[in-house]
């Protein structure tokens, strides 16, 4: 039988959860830009002007060499691998997400799980051919 | 799991008289908050949120876990639960292990896959141990407090407390050796990996059954429900291979929807990281947060997290089947020794998840189902921090 002594703590920790996800949502997700640049303008030549490892890391493309391929840093990161020619071969979501090499199949060649990810060069003139 | 596992039904049926408010409330969260979430993150994402519901109610209905079910066997010698957990990985392996190899082409998705190393038969261990003194594992956990069970609340929160420990010492634990991922998939073929993974699961059930009829000397009757039909399924209690092919199917259908495995606790860990740097503890500087996807689920909305929306969905549907079984938030003590057991079991659980690469669910389920080595390796060694933990709840005043 229920106790309405612990249906009443259950009411206020739900209350809370969902006060805490409804603040981190609005604290976290990306506001909307006031003028979005075209994804397909960045310059393929250079396509890491941006540093993948800095404070703000999703505001490089990695994948500017295939400017509309994906936005690794979107609000559905988990869905593919937005670097791969085989998007899901890439487990960036996995329970053990820093076991496989997210960027093996291809170009965004950066490891993310590593301890250490901007050791390797993402942003090297031939980004794609650095070990992931 | 701390409820009864075996959800024997009394000869009379008994008078069911469902918590009509929690109903109510549980309803219409699971009408609004999937438009909400689609609205908000992707439509995705949303379904994600209603598997994670369907799981809810059939763990919770089916009161299926892992704890009771190993305990039982070690105390009881009845390994019905143990056999119906075997049939679940089964039944997920022959989709799994086929979609993963890339036989389904149009199926796009990624196991659970993990390095075979210290860290897992470590982490495994000190998660089984914990499991018996938490009262239940991943999955157990969530839907125990889903059911309103107080004692649970505490072991969840101690459970993410563990995991961001883990997750902070990760680091390290991954410098110890390791032969690295062994996907047998790949190591023996689709074909070879299926029939080995099914030849080992059927010998893990062979065995229970063995031990059970020695003991016994007969296999246990699965009880005659107290109710049928309709009135079974929306109340309960539902029959354990049943729950176990369910919770299978449902398995499946995240990896086709999300294109990885069910997972439960790498949400614990986020949501441990997201408090905790909230509160200045600059956790987004630690390596293990700092890079690639930790980093951006960081980052980003918990919303955006396959794992945690499932988990909110687990969590709503079991108060929904607890709700509608008149079983919602019940009046239980919670004598010192438990709660200290529920805190030291959470904190042990959610430190030996991370090491491990998760749970019952994520790398024992998930992990062999996607013909991952590491699955074997922390089932042996869950199971054996298990054995230590059934005797160690006894220092906790626990039977």
């Amino acid at each position: 039988m229920s106790d309405k002594r612990n249906t009443f703590l259950f009411g206020a920790a739900l209350a809370v959860a969902g006060a805490a996800v409804a603040a981190d949502h609005l604290a976290r997700s990306p506001q909307p830009a006031t003028a979005p640049q075209p994804v397909a303008a960045a310059p393929a030549a250079n396509p890491c002007a941006a540093n993948p490892c800095s404070a703000a890391p999703c505001s490089a493309n990695p994948c500017a060499a295939v400017p509309a391929a994906a936005n690794p840093c979107s609000v559905a990161p988990c869905s593919a691998s937005p670097c791969s020619a085989v998007p899901a071969a890439a487990a960036p979501c996995s329970v053990a997400p820093c076991s496989v090499a997210p960027c093996s199949v291809a170009p965004c060649s950066v490891a993310p799980c590593s301890v250490a990810p901007c050791s390797v060069a993402p942003c090297s003139v031939a980004p794609c051919s650095v070990g992931g | 799991m701390s409820i009864p596992l075996s959800s024997t039904p009394a000869a009379t049926p008994p008078r069911l008289s469902p918590d009509t408010g929690v109903v109510l409330v549980v309803t219409a969260l699971f009408v609004t908050l999937p438009l909400l979430i689609a609205g908000a993150v992707s439509p995705r994402q949303a379904v994600l949120f209603l598997i994670g519901g369907l799981m809810g109610a059939a763990l919770y209905h089916g009161a299926f876990g892992f704890t009771g079910g190993w305990r039982r066997m070690v105390q009881e010698r009845r390994g019905r639960a143990m056999r119906a957990q075997m049939l679940m990985v089964a039944a997920a392996t022959v989709v799994f292990i086929p979609v993963l190899g890339g036989l389904v082409p149009e199926v796009r998705a990624v196991g659970a896959l993990a390095p075979v190393g210290v860290s897992v038969l470590v982490g495994a261990a000190m998660f089984g141990l914990g499991m018996q003194l938490g009262g239940g594992c991943g999955s157990g956990t969530l839907f125990t407090v889903g059911g309103g069970s107080a004692r649970m609340l505490l072991t969840l929160a101690f459970f993410c407390i563990g995991a961001l420990a883990g997750s902070a010492h990760l680091p390290w634990w991954l410098t110890l050796p390791s032969i690295g991922t062994v996907d047998l998939g790949k190591t023996l073929g689709v074909p070879g990996a299926i029939l080995a993974t099914l030849a080992f699961l059927g010998a893990v059930a062979a065995v229970t059954a063995v031990i059970e009829r020695r003991e016994h000397g007969a296999l246990e009757r699965v009880p005659s429900p107290p109710r049928r039909g309709l009135a079974r399924l929306v109340h309960g209690p539902w029959p354990l291979v049943g729950v176990g092919l369910a919770l299978a199917g449902l398995n499946i259908a995240t990896l086709f929807v999300a294109g990885h495995p069910w997972s439960v606790t790498y949400g614990f860990g986020l949501w441990a990281a997201k408090a905790a740097d909230a509160l200045g503890a600059g956790v987004a500087e630690w390596p293990f947060w700092a890079a690639g996807g930790n980093a951006r689920a960081l980052n980003a909305s918990v919303l955006q997290d396959v794992t945690s929306v499932m988990n909110f969905g687990i969590i709503l549907g079991a108060a929904l089947a607890a709700a509608l079984a008149g079983r919602f938030a019940p009046r239980a003590a919670l004598p010192w020794g438990s709660a200290l057991a529920a805190v030291v079991g959470g904190l042990l659980m959610g430190y030996g998840a991370r090491l491990s690469f998760g749970c019952n669910i994520g790398a024992l389920f998930s992990g062999i189902a996607s013909g991952s080595l590491h699955g074997w390796l922390w089932f042996g060694a869950a199971f054996c921090g298990s054995l230590v933990g059934i005797r160690a709840r006894r220092l906790f005043g626990m039977e």
